[in-house]
């Protein structure tokens, strides 16, 4: 008895498994996300009252050093920075990305990945804007 | 023999569920400790010439036989990776001779370690000077090939070492011995 529901239970997730009746687009697109496209925008980013985009670089490449990150990439012309921190064994990956809004303001834009998972917790970025401000001298707008 | 196969489901269910881990609280604050080690990571050479430090940075990591992986001088960033065998023979061969005598599993017995590494240069305000900061990370494998753990390295030898090393690569390349 016991071995032929063992036997329908292996069929059964054989089937699922050789069925392939899954796609990629939701986990490629995030499509799952429960936050809006314009939601995550206003968390990731926020507006600093400065044009000088090398000094702004620099200083989140120092503020990712001081917090435990090592750089991964950089790149001045395109204004983005790549780090990995290991936490608890799991790599937090983050990407920020600094542009300028009009000829007084640089944007400034961080996406987190901890393991397999998008950091969606918007006090995650709160937390780096903060270290990232205290860096910089400078308050962090929200960006609406 | 149900039991077991209950077992086994729950066990299957809870580390699915677990799977769906968030980033741990406090990941991307400041620490009391950052400020200290950005003092241990970090070192002032009395040179205004940025690209001169960073190329001297350079030779050292290839001193270290670290292999360059990313470099942006306009930011004064080198990113750079090495994989060595951990210095723990003895403590492997007594760990692996225990694990056979008792039967049990040689899994987690370190062999290697993958170390990255990320050099940043920063011109002083001052304009006098030029900060090098440095800073390691590691993965650990095992003697199977498995990751065992990952961790950033504070050890304050290790900082002292490496600014020991280019301190002498800076007077080597400033008195043109090579």
């Amino acid at each position: 008895m016991i071995k032929q529901k063992l036997r329908v239970a292996v069929v059964i997730a054989a089937t699922l498994m050789l069925s392939g009746c899954y796609s990629n687009a939701n986990s490629v697109l995030d499509n799952n996300s429960k936050q809006s496209q314009l939601q995550l925008r206003t968390y990731q980013s926020r507006a600093f009252d400065t044009a000088d985009k090398t000094k702004t670089m620099r200083t989140v490449i120092a503020t990712l050093q001081d917090l435990d990150f090592v750089i991964d990439k950089a790149d001045a012309t395109l204004g983005t920075v790549t780090g990995t921190k290991f936490t608890y064994n799991t790599p937090l990956l983050i990407t920020v990305s600094i542009r300028p809004r009009g000829e007084r303001q640089l944007i400034v834009r961080a996406n987190a990945q901890y393991g397999i998972q998008a950091v969606q917790e918007p006090i995650a970025y709160q937390d780096f804007f903060n270290s990232l401000s205290k860096a910089m001298f400078l308050d962090a707008h929200e960006v609406s | 023999m149900w039991y077991k196969t209950k077992a086994t489901l729950v066990l299957s269910l809870t580390l699915l569920l677990v799977g769906c881990s968030t980033v741990p609280d406090g990941s991307l604050q400041l620490s009391p400790k950052s400020l200290e080690r950005r003092q241990a990571q970090s070192r002032k050479f009395a040179t205004t010439d940025e690209t001169k430090m960073l190329i001297a940075s350079m030779e050292v990591l290839q001193d270290m036989g670290f292999l360059i992986s990313e470099s942006e001088s306009k930011l004064g960033v080198i990113v750079a990776a090495k994989t060595r065998e951990i210095d723990n023979r003895a403590q492997r061969f007594a760990q692996i001779t225990l694990s056979l005598l008792a039967g049990t599993s040689t899994h987690g017995i370190e062999k290697t370690h993958n170390i990255r590494v990320s050099l940043v240069t920063i011109p002083d305000k001052s304009k006098k000077d030029t900060t090098v900061r440095i800073n390691f990370q590691r993965e650990v494998i095992d003697i199977h090939g498995n990751l065992v753990r990952r961790h950033s390295l504070h050890e304050d030898d290790l900082y002292q070492g490496f600014f020991a090393k280019l301190s002498k690569s800076v007077f080597l390349e400033a008195h043109d011995v090579i």
